[in-house]
């Protein structure tokens, strides 16, 4: 329900703003920005779990990728070199509308992976925090923060590894 | 035949009727128009909510724009009108006669054979 100060005519200018900048992939329209990832969620039915729940050796398999745009915000790579080589760590700020999730049918959670840039990224942490007109019912957007993880310990690659 | 304000016509003019000039004035005089009026839409939120971040919008600019190019085409309209005047037309014809008369006093006179 709108406010009074703010019209349902406002809050879809708000969101019809948002979709001309950032872009809008279910509809197949491309953005301003047009930054693009592709958001994966983990398949419980098919990942083998152990006694606790937990996915069994991090072999977790996951369902196929749902493409959605987003403003990104990455941050430098961190190197940690040790005996075994460098090991590069990134932590990534995904900024999605969050209409256009209920577009995809889909609710982003902590655990989900996002594929952007080459790399794989891991949502640790999902803020929804955005008021339009300080109303509850015009969450705006889903922000994610993620960091990067190894090709290896996931099952959506085939990538060479030990 | 509009010589001047006195014999113009002020009855509701046909968009057909008027000449290229006027249309061109015209159709430059609705799109500041439209600039002023998309940015009053535009103006009424300063910045727009995008995901984690804002936007600006430029309303205010246009509306700026739109005064600016307002006053030119309302200027040039009416220094337009000013050269069509009665006055100015007198004025011209004037500076055309004596134009001419300068350059037929320099003309040699026939030599008269008695």
């Amino acid at each position: 329900m709108a406010g009074r100060f703010l019209p349902q005519r406002d809050v879809n200018l708000v969101t019809r703003v948002s979709r001309e900048l950032v872009g809008d992939k279910q509809r197949n329209k491309d953005g301003l920005i047009n930054q693009e990832c592709v958001v994966y969620k983990p398949s419980l039915q098919e990942s083998a779990v152990n006694m606790y729940g937990e996915a069994a050796g991090g072999k977790k398999v996951y369902k196929n990728g749902v493409q959605m745009n987003a403003l990104v915000a990455a941050d430098d790579f961190d190197f940690n070199t040790d005996e075994f080589g460098p090991d590069a760590q990134q932590n990534v700020v995904f900024s999605f509308l969050r209409q256009a999730f209920i577009d995809a049918s889909m609710v982003l959670e902590i655990g989900d992976l996002i594929d952007w840039n080459y790399g794989y990224f891991e949502v640790g942490s999902i803020n929804e925090n955005q008021l339009v007109g300080g109303q509850f019912d015009q969450n705006f957007s889903v922000v994610a923060t993620t960091f990067l993880i190894r090709k290896s310990s996931i099952q959506i690659e085939r990538v060479r590894s030990i | 035949m509009i010589t001047d304000y006195s014999n113009a016509p002020f009855n509701n003019m046909l968009f057909k009727d008027i000449n290229e000039v006027g249309k061109q004035w015209i159709k430059k005089y609705g799109l500041a128009l439209c600039k002023e009026l998309l940015g009053t839409i535009r103006s009424k939120y300063a910045s727009l909510p995008i995901p984690n971040a804002e936007t600006t919008l430029d309303g205010d600019t246009l509306r700026t724009e739109a005064a600016t190019e307002k006053e030119a085409l309302i200027t040039e309209l009416r220094e337009t009108l000013e050269q069509t005047s009665r006055k100015a037309l007198l004025e011209a014809d004037k500076d055309e006669a004596e134009f001419l008369q300068e350059k037929l006093s320099k003309v040699p006179y026939p030599i008269y054979i008695g």
